[in-house]
């Protein structure tokens, strides 16, 4: 093992901040307390968190409407609730949710409503950063849903032909909603759509955060030299596409068998092996729970937008020199 | 002063601008080498290289995305659509992506870009390659849309609209990228937002947009024939909208034909109908007239112009309102 006791403490924390923040989510919306849809990405924190980890300084990244347990541990977590809560003092004034929440300052590039269109942005963004010759790369996230849409192939074609500096990373947790990826498509592993591109792809354990972020590192330190790349992290879905989706199209036995390689317990294994105890894991559960515990309130004693702010049309024109733009 | 084709006056707007400001590039299919297929982009490729000026591959929604998130890191695109009709295959790009990102970003974000599509009839090319396509764009906030008639006007508000920080849809129309026009020397720009008189009158106003300028221009010829004074307004920008201007003229004369391109059914013309009703409804003397395409997917060749609005109609119309 490459990591010390005190590194893999740190991942589990993550890991489990990340899985508390979307517990904390789903009660809120069990109580009625939110407002949209909530797509919880429970059981696939590993993959998240390890891409979290492997972002280098410079580098930019493009979540999914799934990956509160990533944006958990890589943003502000009061600001990020707030956000969540529809907020003015959220990252985008309460505007986007975290459907498409962005932020420059975090060099985070906005979820995408419309699955596909992303990734062409995201190829966009990635050219960019080589033209300004910036030592910097995106991690591009989608789901294996998505890898059916056009703009995918075109996106990941673009990124090919202008030698970009990108990895997409697809978080393959096995479902589109209800269609399992057996259905989708006729291929095993995603990642082998690469070679259609002359591009780089490989197919990883999504459930180990150690293998997702050294995977991810190595795929970064060559889309920064112009090299991009295909990785996909087989993972699993544990609950409905949103909340509120009963989910019956899954066979019980087999949602039961797949939840049992849990990315936490996996650590958790791990960590005793190297000498960690219950009292250090339990105090790690004590703190993560009073930080989310403290972003929601904050959130919800934040204000919500007004109707000014609401139809305020410098957030819609940047430019307004004359003329009737309404 | 010197006249040049609607398609350099493209072309010297875009060179300027990427004289300009380096952060401006071209893309689009056969931008490069080509210089575009009509032109518009001749000997840009040679000017500023590879890097600024390049082709994509027959994928309008990817390259459109490109842009999207490249004018998101700071970069201004000029994303050219071969055809307008293709636009359909960017559609979320050009509508749901581009000029959203900055609301939904609560104003962080914006998305400088440019789309040039040449569109309109002319060519006999059916109705896949012949449409005009302005009156889709009309219910996205955060666009823009810009569709000039003259080779003056297409060179000043193009260059206005690759400095303006929201995505603009420049709508160029093939018909007449090979007319002249007066062009200065000199730099100048046009700004969104303001409409043109393009001949004064007093009896009727013709509202009219793009190729249909001409036909206007014809038929108030025709109709000062027979002593009617036909006030000829061009628009030349969609979003914003010179509503002032329209309402002005409207005021002197009462009367109004609007004529575009476009089927007449749910038609730009419908929009500045609705304007004029809204606002200036006791000054009109007469009940509003719209022409527009026949609701007819374009045929192939000659029987093209059997669809479209031209110098007749308009004359039948404002004949009409007279009455």
């Amino acid at each position: 093992m490459n990591y010390s006791k005190n590194e893999l403490l740190g991942f589990y924390e993550q890991l489990v901040q990340g899985r508390r923040y979307e517990e904390k989510i789903l009660g809120y919306v069990n109580e009625g307390k939110l407002q949209g849809f909530f797509h919880l990405g429970i059981g696939q924190e590993a993959a998240q968190v390890g891409v979290v980890n492997a972002l280098g300084h410079n580098d930019y990244l493009v979540p999914t409407h799934r990956f509160h347990p990533g944006l958990a541990n890589k943003l502000d977590l009061k600001t990020l609730t707030a956000e969540l809560l529809g907020r003015s003092n959220g990252y985008n004034k309460g505007k986007a949710f975290t459907f498409h929440i962005s932020s420059k300052k975090e060099r985070l590039l906005p979820v995408n409503g419309m699955l596909g269109a992303g990734i062409p942005e995201a190829v966009g963004y990635a050219w960019a950063l080589k033209m300004d010759e910036k030592d910097a790369a995106v991690v591009c996230v989608l789901g294996d849903g998505t890898t059916s849409e056009g703009n995918v192939h075109e996106g990941m074609n673009i990124a090919a032909i202008l030698d970009a500096p990108i990895v997409f990373f697809i978080e393959n947790n096995g479902w589109a909603i209800s269609n399992p990826v057996s259905e989708q498509t006729k291929i095993e592993d995603l990642s082998t759509r690469a070679i259609a591109y002359g591009m780089p792809g490989v197919t990883i354990d999504g459930n180990d955060v150690i293998t997702v972020k050294e995977t991810l590192e190595k795929a970064l330190a060559e889309a920064r030299k112009g090299r991009p790349s295909i990785v996909e992290a087989k993972t699993y879905r544990w609950r409905g596409h949103f909340e509120g989706d009963p989910g019956f199209y899954r066979d019980p036995q087999e949602h039961e068998e797949a939840m049992k390689d849990d990315c936490i317990k996996r650590l958790e294994k791990i960590l005793y092996g190297q000498g960690a105890t219950d009292k250090e894991l339990a105090e790690i559960e004590v703190r993560v729970q009073q930080r989310i515990d403290e972003a929601f309130a904050y959130a919800e004693k934040s204000p919500l937008p007004t109707v000014e702010e609401t139809l305020d049309y410098d957030q819609v024109y940047a430019t307004n020199l004359g003329g009737d733009l309404l | 002063m010197r006249e040049i084709a609607f398609s350099q006056a493209i072309m010297e707007a875009q060179m300027e601008e990427m004289q300009r400001d380096s952060n401006v590039f071209l893309i689009g299919e056969d931008v490069a080498k080509m210089g575009s297929a009509f032109g518009q982009s001749a000997g840009l490729y040679e000017k500023f290289g590879s890097k600024r000026v390049f082709n994509m591959p027959v994928a309008e929604s990817g390259y459109v995305n490109f842009g999207v998130g490249a004018a998101m890191a700071g970069k201004r695109p000029i994303v050219e659509m071969q055809f307008a009709d293709f636009i359909v295959l960017a559609f979320d790009a050009v509508g749901n992506q581009g000029p959203k990102q900055r609301y939904m970003s609560g104003g962080e974000l914006s998305v400088p870009m440019t789309v040039r599509a040449p569109q309109g009839a002319g060519f006999g090319a059916a109705a896949q390659h012949s449409q005009c396509v302005e009156a889709w764009f009309m219910n996205f906030p955060g666009l823009k849309i810009v569709m000039p008639s003259t080779p003056y006007d297409g060179k000043g508000l193009l260059k206005t609209a690759i400095r303006d920080n929201d995505t603009v849809l420049f709508l160029e129309h093939k018909a007449l990228l090979s007319i002249k026009g007066e062009v200065p020397e000199e730099e100048y720009t046009i700004p969104l937002g303001e409409g043109k008189i393009v001949r004064d009158g007093t009896d009727v106003t013709i509202i009219a947009l793009q190729a249909q300028v001409y036909q206007a221009l014809e038929a108030a010829e025709e109709l000062a024939k027979e002593g009617i004074s036909a006030e000829i307004i061009d628009p030349r920008t969609l979003i914003p909208l010179d509503k002032k201007l329209i309402g002005e003229s409207v005021k002197k004369t009462g009367r109004v034909v609007i004529v575009h391109e476009a089927p007449k059914r749910g038609g730009f013309g419908s929009e500045i109908s609705a304007v004029i009703a809204e606002n200036f409804f006791d000054s009109l003397r007469a009940p509003i007239i719209r022409i527009g395409a026949a609701n007819i997917p374009l045929p192939f060749g000659m029987p093209e112009q059997y669809c479209l609005p031209n110098k007749n109609s308009i004359v039948q119309s404002v004949k009409e309102l007279l009455k």
